[in-house]
């Protein structure tokens, strides 16, 4: 089956569904390309990092006319491209195109939102249910998640992942021996790449609240940076109301690229441009113009039976 | 009357039937122990703690505070264990990793651990149990276990007997409000009302909101009582803005203390115990881990 990616671009920045048939190859032909790659990507500056987009696909176009269309940018995004939003088969579609396109010059890590179970709650699944009137799109999609490469190391110094840090994951070898090809278990290793979050109050590592992952403070941060020769953590995972989050002196960084997440939550959004010498550069952002006119994704939840 | 919001609106929590066996409460000058026994030989989930010299009620303990003080007593027994095996120590805690519950309980009551006295930075602090030796750096600050402390975490809220049903069933949809208490003429607690009492109103009164009673739903969102569980629980879940794992889970290998912190930290009432295909097996519970702390 020979296809023109660019054309697929095209006509999914219209928001025009790529038929089923179609999503199949692409997602197969995903598969044979992220199987070459490694669980630890590793990338050259410079690069612009994404963090969530949750679908937002609106505001995903945004991001390419403020960072700069790819392949003239690099970009590595981190994971948690589809759920909460009300485009996420179109989003996951047009990374998928671009990083077939162009292999080299875009790079999509894993999200704890790049799970069966997690897509079946939040969103994804019922999208895809809807759009395409049978849940096969979900399983073709959901398959080739299981094939994303869970972190990535830019110029080996900075560290990026989707989540955090665990207990069982505190070197970057350590990832490396992951296996990774399969669905996100709710405890282990992976989970805790995908589930982590940092937290400014504590030193070492706490049960999270999330129930799945581990809140991690300075000293692990320190430690990790230390024991991997790495300068800096980026993730992602948590909602930033500016975008973005530095914590540890400068040691770790979240980036949050869904502005108005939810479509109510009127926060900012950021991409981060890592330069050449690895100086680091938030551009911020606010939610694209289409997305106002967005309705909420849920309707509004009564609080009780009154 | 149409909606349920009307029912609560026209009844008083006075009219809510008071509990059969009268009402549970604990002093504040009560060990830990002593107000957790109460729990479990009653059977309850919580209890107005009362403080005497104050004549106030100061909070309510919960059976979540046992999960709390247990996560911290852990910490505390391995840190003071790390502690013993640099050298001596005053004041230092058993290192006993194995330690039960009970013991950390009784230990900390008779210990004078659970006095209330200010923390002295770089010195063994009365007001908790944790450790600080004049060799290591000061602790950061950790809150004081004791009965007193636990009970003011969960505050007391009550309302007169008076008060609409509706506004009880608001401060109790919070949730920061889990429990409510109705004052009687002398200032004490003569009934609790909670969440599943105003349910009970609800079903003994179904013939007044019949549109409800026939499932024709009455939310304001239109939505059918009909709709599947997992319907209901994506609309629920999409609420939240922070992602919360679907099932909260642990392995029959993790160890009760796992479990413990897991309970703590998620605020959950019990977790699945599920095999490697995340296939479920059992259920544990809070009251599981109180019956173990105070059985064993």
């Amino acid at each position: 089956m020979k296809v023109d990616l660019d054309e697929c671009i095209e006509r999914i920045t219209r928001l025009e569904l790529l038929d089923i048939s179609l999503i199949n190859f692409l997602c197969e032909s995903m598969k044979e390309l992220l199987l070459r790659e490694p669980n630890v990507v590793h990338i050259s500056a410079p690069v612009t990092v994404v963090g969530d987009v949750h679908g937002q696909f609106y505001d995903v176009l945004e991001i390419f006319k403020v960072g700069g269309k790819c392949p003239d940018t690099n970009y590595l995004f981190l994971g948690d491209f589809v759920d909460r939003g009300h485009h996420s088969v179109e989003t996951i579609t047009l990374l998928m195109c671009l990083k077939l396109r162009y292999p080299d010059r875009i790079t999509l890590i894993r999200g704890n939102h790049e799970s069966r179970s997690i897509t079946q709650m939040y969103g994804f699944y019922t999208e895809c249910l809807a759009k395409y009137g049978t849940a096969q799109v979900w399983t073709y999609f959901t398959d080739m998640f299981d094939f994303l490469s869970i972190a990535a190391l830019i110029d080996d110094r900075i560290f990026c992942v989707h989540g955090g840090i665990g207990p069982t994951v505190q070197t970057v070898d350590a990832i490396r021996a992951i296996d990774r090809f399969k669905d996100i278990p709710t405890d282990g290793p992976l989970a805790d790449i995908m589930w982590s979050d940092p937290d400014p109050v504590k030193e070492d590592f706490s049960v999270s609240q999330r129930g799945a992952g581990f809140t991690f403070g300075k000293r692990v941060v320190n430690r990790f940076c230390d024991v991997n020769a790495v300068d800096h953590i980026l993730r992602a995972h948590q909602l930033c109301m500016e975008g973005y989050q530095i914590l540890f002196d400068d040691r770790l960084t979240t980036v949050w690229s869904a502005p108005n997440y939810c479509y109510r939550c009127g926060n900012k959004a950021s991409i981060l441009e890592v330069g050449e010498n690895l100086e680091r550069n938030f551009n911020i952002f606010t939610e694209a113009p289409e997305s106002k006119l967005e309705a909420p994704a849920i309707p509004k939840v009564v609080d009780y039976f009154l | 009357m149409g909606s349920i919001s009307e029912l609560l609106s026209k009844h008083t929590i006075g009219e809510l039937p008071a509990p059969a066996n009268g009402i549970i409460e604990v002093q504040s000058t009560a060990t830990l122990e002593e107000a957790f026994t109460v729990l479990s030989q009653h059977n309850i989930l919580s209890v107005p703690v009362f403080d005497p010299a104050a004549g106030t009620y100061i909070g309510f303990l919960d059976t979540r505070d046992l999960i709390a003080f247990a996560v911290f007593a852990t910490e505390e027994d391995l840190q003071a264990a790390r502690l013993a095996s640099g050298g001596s120590c005053p004041g230092v805690m058993p290192a006993q990793p194995s330690t039960s519950i009970d013991r950390l309980i009784a230990a900390a009551g008779k210990s004078g651990f659970s006095s209330s006295t200010a923390t002295q930075g770089g010195h063994l602090a009365q007001s908790s149990v944790s450790v600080a030796c004049a060799s290591s750096p000061a602790p950061a600050a950790n809150p004081v276990f004791d009965l007193p402390n636990l009970a003011r975490r969960n505050p007391f809220r009550s309302l007169p007997a008076d008060a609409p049903l509706l506004e009880a069933a608001c401060i109790l949809g919070n949730a920061s409000s889990r429990r409510l208490a109705q004052l009687g003429p002398d200032g004490r607690v003569c009934k609790m009302i909670s969440q599943s009492l105003i349910l009970k109103f609800i079903d003994n009164n179904l013939s007044k909101v019949p549109k409800f009673a026939n499932l024709v739903c009455y939310l304001k969102n239109r939505s059918s009582l009909l709709q599947d569980i997992m319907s209901f629980l994506k609309t629920i879940r999409q609420a939240e803005i922070e992602d919360r794992a679907p099932v909260f889970s642990c392995h029959p290998h993790h160890t009760v203390g796992h479990v413990v912190r897991l309970l703590s930290a998620t605020r959950a009432h019990r977790l699945f115990v599920v095999d490697a295909k995340q296939a479920p097996l059992r259920v544990v519970s809070i009251r599981d881990v109180l019956k173990l702390a105070l059985d064993h």
